[in-house]
């Protein structure tokens, strides 16, 4: 649980297909899952789209249907757009993947109450990524009461994504 | 009879000395190095460059050891990486070593250390298996086999090393 419920925000980031996802419209009337990270994640980002994609997998389609997943890169540099759509097919097809600017998107984290990411050079010109390990978890009252921390397993994303489909968190 | 008692007394220096042999070999054997490899799991590249080694460590011996190094045919480089937590955000680190002390045992795990495998050299499959070298400073060089999972039987298999995020109390 969040100790305040925190309220969605209005952006526009560019989707998998390359045209215009607006957060809030396209997301209304839908539990939705938001979650920032990037593909060159070795297990944090990854394990969580793997949990929440199993356990989509189990639900009856009206379940399913009321349930949205955004990823948001933190990486737009190596993360284009067919990149993001190759890397969340293998977890569900059905998974937005959001692709902006890295101040956009550092903007967007912070008006959500999340940490805006870090990006950090190594030698040999690569560089890593620090970002956020939470998936926040807007219910349809546009509101996130929860939010999952990294190590959330599928037998909680099991229990809770029903309820919240059901308007019900604790 | 002085024949029988003299052999008794020398039977019995004897096995003093013996005694006494046996207590200087332990006191002057090097430290006993018994390193054992174990649950061997590599994720299935998501997008085919790069994939995560997890491992367990236990040190059976009485000194402790130091992972060096980790090599495989399966890709060119392969670095030990720890995952970073400052609040709730998380990034990796390259490493130079991965103690594992006497008598203990390390568990390579998601949000912890894992073994970052980079430009592989062949495509990997859920179940396929190769042979890893693992390079101890004292233990010396170690062949394990790992096995390729998917990345939703990573908790099961696995597990992780970050399951609680203190900052958020869900
Ligand atoms: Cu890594």
């Amino acid at each position: 649980m969040m100790p305040r419920p925190q309220e969605k925000v209005d952006f526009t980031l560019t989707d998998t297909e390359g045209e215009p996802f607006d957060f809030r419209a396209r997301t209304e009337g839908y539990v939705t899952l938001v979650f920032f990270g990037y593909t060159y994640c070795p297990d944090v980002c990854p394990i969580h789209m793997a949990n929440i994609g199993a356990v989509l997998d189990d639900f009856p389609l009206e379940v399913r249907s009321q349930i949205k997943v955004v990823f948001v890169t933190t990486d737009p540099e190596r993360d284009t757009p067919e990149r993001l759509r190759l890397w969340l097919d293998n977890f569900d097809t059905s998974f937005i993947g959001l692709h902006g600017s890295r101040d956009e998107v550092n903007e967007i984290q912070v008006a959500l109450g999340l940490p805006a990411s870090v990006i950090e050079e190594t030698e040999g010109g690569e560089y890593l990524v620090g970002h956020s390990a939470r998936v926040l978890a807007f219910t349809k009252d546009n509101l996130a009461h929860v939010a999952y921390p990294f190590g959330t397993r599928q037998a909680d994303w099991a229990h809770d994504l029903p309820k919240l489909v059901d308007e019900r968190w604790e | 009879m002085t024949n029988r008692t003299y052999r008794l007394r020398h039977s019995a220096i004897l096995a003093l000395a013996v005694t006494i042999a046996l207590a200087c070999i332990s006191r002057e054997t090097p430290e006993r190095i018994d390193l054992e490899v174990s649950r061997v799991f590599v994720t299935e590249p998501v997008t085919g460059e790069r994939a995560a080694m997890y491992f367990s460590v236990t040190n059976n011996g009485d000194v402790d050891d130091e992972l060096l190094a980790v090599s495989t045919a399966a890709a060119e480089v392969a670095e030990i990486h720890r995952t970073e937590h400052e609040g709730s955000t998380m990034k990796m680190v390259p490493v130079d070593a991965l103690t594992v002390p006497a008598g203990g045992r390390v568990d390579l795990a998601p949000g912890g250390y894992h073994v970052m495998l980079l430009e592989l050299t062949q495509n990997l499959f859920p179940d396929d298996r190769f042979d890893v070298t693992l390079r101890f400073r004292h233990a010396g060089e170690v062949v394990a086999r790992a096995r390729v999972i998917r990345y939703e039987d990573v908790e099961e298999l696995v597990g992780g090393a970050a399951l609680s995020d203190p900052h958020n109390s869900r």
